[in-house]
């Protein structure tokens, strides 16, 4: 299979899977209701950031 | 274009074609261009029995013999029927009308033990207005009406509560000012009538419960040039007690109807109102609690909309109100604990505005009443129950439209995609910054050098995280924290085996990285928007 072939099968896959996954969310814990932002959202953003950001240091030390 | 895509296109030009003819086809001749959402766990909404629009509510009582309406009817405000209506099930079982052609306000309706329905409204007259009363049986064999308190006084915001043998009312009396007043009908007699409120201000839609000791509680709202104030006021040791402020409410929801719902707990009175919110003009559903020792506490916001219902008789603390929807006013019913809305339902289903709530907890199974406009004119109740839900596909429960669900699925799944575009072109800024923040990273070794997927995870943690800054962008609606995590997965699953698959690593390759994880994320998250738009 050629490089493009092989590309374009995972973009289609990657689409129908991932809707599949997301549409599986909703039969399992029903259509999710719109709401407003949790006002701490952005707190657990910032906390992933720095966790992510943290972690290269942290693995450097232990693979030294 | 060279001989091979030439070949390509010459082999696959009869499929290209019916695609894009789905496509193109696919909305208008079979797939509804939105989905009527049913609530999981409610029953079929049925239509009951039209009505008018003219008083603030109607009225709904239980007993054995069925479900007890009391509305007032017409097109024209002088005109009114006051109409009682039995059902069973959605079977009219009784319609009698007990006063006709009259300018009416305010039906409150009770049902005793014994199963006599007791029925108060206001007439009102060129010269005097009266508060009416009477009382009848099932299977009806005839009315008395009694005018239990007549004044040629304004009066308004007739409501009560029954408690044993004994009505408890309370209105509103324009007695030099709009002063509440109270008063109890027992054995068709109106007594102990006293003016609870004490100040020059509007005081007006009051509401009356009694608690689990057997102590009345008014609550009312008091309107000056300063605003709108709530006020509760109970029956002590010593007679009426001073009248204590429990927080603020909103001079639109008075001219919109609303008023305060009371119900009495184990060891508390909840009251439920609707005020617009410090920083906005819209109206919000403000709950608070009366402690036995007339302690109040503060109010809490519980969510956005107006009109609230305090269901009575259910295990659970729920609430049913007239929410905000996308085409107007829709019907929720909400789960509360804590001060706060754990669990929301939208009950109303398509795009016709419904308000006005009524509720009724039967046998711990919610019956929710309300208003929608008929196409022929006039008004129609509705409703919905819990006790005998509606069998839902999987298709329905997804949001797919199970008439048509692979057209609908095609129509979605491109929509959503063309959909994601725009919204990558909306969010340029947000690419463009954390792009910035992102290639700034890349210029420590110890960032440059870790595998791919902790780059594309990185991306998408700035992404997410730069959204948040003054920037102008569009971002797809939330729907809660699952949905917008498992967007994220997605987006950086997708993102990293779409990439994977290059060797090269570069600018160009992390500029691709940074647009193709905010298209899949958008794509993800805009999946249910698109559903319910």
């Amino acid at each position: 299979m050629s490089r493009v072939r092989r590309l374009i099968l995972t973009g289609i896959g990657v689409l129908v899977i991932g809707t599949a996954i997301i549409f599986g969310s909703f039969a399992v814990f029903g259509f999710p209701f719109p709401s407003e932002p949790a006002p701490y959202l952005l707190w657990v953003k910032l906390v992933v950031l720095a966790v992510i950001l943290g972690f290269p240091f942290v693995t450097s030390k232990f693979y030294r | 274009m060279n001989e091979k895509g030439v070949r390509f296109l010459k082999r696959y030009f009869y499929f290209h074609v019916f695609i894009i003819m789905c496509i193109l086809i696919a909305q208008p001749v079979q797939a509804r261009d939105y989905i009527e959402l049913w609530p999981e766990g409610w029953s079929e909404v049925e239509s009951l029995f039209k009505t008018g629009i003219f008083a603030d509510r109607f009225r709904v009582g239980y007993d054995k013999a069925g479900i007890s309406f009391l509305s007032m009817d017409g097109s024209y405000f002088r005109e009114l029927d006051l109409t009682y209506r039995l059902f069973d099930g959605t079977t009219l079982r009784e319609e009698i009308v007990l006063v006709s052609q009259a300018e009416l306000d305010n039906p409150l309706l009770y049902i005793d033990s014994d199963g006599v329905r007791h029925a108060a409204w206001l007439k009102r007259e060129t010269n005097e207005n009266t508060i009416c009363y009477s009382t009848f049986h099932v299977p009806y064999k005839g009315h008395d009406i009694v005018e239990i308190w007549n004044t040629p006084h304004d009066i308004q915001d007739l409501n009560g509560f029954f408690d044993g043998d004994t009505m408890h009312i309370v209105w509103s009396e324009r007695d030099r000012y709009f002063q509440v007043k109270y008063g109890r009908i027992h054995n068709g007699q109106l007594s102990d009538v006293v003016t609870i409120s004490d100040t020059s201000d509007l005081s007006i839609r009051p509401s009356i419960v009694v608690d689990k000791q057997g102590v009345r509680h008014i609550v009312w709202f008091e309107s000056s040039q300063q605003g709108v104030v709530v006020y509760h006021s109970f029956f002590g040791e010593h007679g009426w007690e001073r009248p204590q402020v429990m927080g603020s409410g909103s001079i639109q929801d008075l001219q919109q109807g609303g008023a305060i719902s009371l119900i009495a707990r184990e060891d508390y009175i909840e009251a439920a109102w609707a005020s617009s919110h410090p920083k906005t003009s819209q109206l919000f559903i403000y709950l608070a609690r009366i402690h036995d020792d007339g302690e109040i506490d503060s109010p809490v916001l519980l969510g956005r909309g107006s009109r609230p219902r305090l269901v009575e008789g259910s295990t659970q603390s729920r609430i049913i109100w007239q929410g905000v929807g996308r085409f107007g006013p829709q019907i929720h019913d909400g789960v509360y604990d804590g001060g706060k809305v754990i669990e929301q339902t939208n009950l109303t289903v398509g795009r016709k505005a419904a308000f006005r709530p009524e509720v009724l907890s039967i046998q711990d199974y919610l019956y929710v009443y309300w208003l929608q406009a008929d196409t022929d004119g006039g008004y129609i109740v509705q409703t919905i129950n819990n006790q005998y839900p509606k069998p839902i596909s999987l298709w329905r429960k997804i949001g797919i439209d199970e008439e048509a669900p692979w057209v609908h699925l095609l129509f979605l799944l491109v929509s959503t995609a063309m959909l994601s575009f725009v919204y990558l072109i909306g969010n340029v800024g947000v690419a463009l910054v954390g792009g910035l923040v992102y290639f700034v990273l890349l210029r420590w070794e110890l960032y440059g050098k870790q595998p791919l997927l902790y780059h594309v995870f990185l991306v998408g943690v700035i992404l997410c995280t730069v959204c948040h800054l003054p920037i102008p962008s569009i971002s797809p609606q939330f729907f809660g924290f699952l949905h917008y995590g498992l967007s994220f997965v997605l987006a950086t699953a997708g993102t990293y085996l779409l990439l994977a698959q290059t060797k090269q690593r570069g600018p160009f390759e992390n500029i691709v990285m940074i647009l193709l994880w905010l298209t899949l994320f958008q794509f993800f998250a805009l999946i249910p928007q698109n559903i319910l738009r």
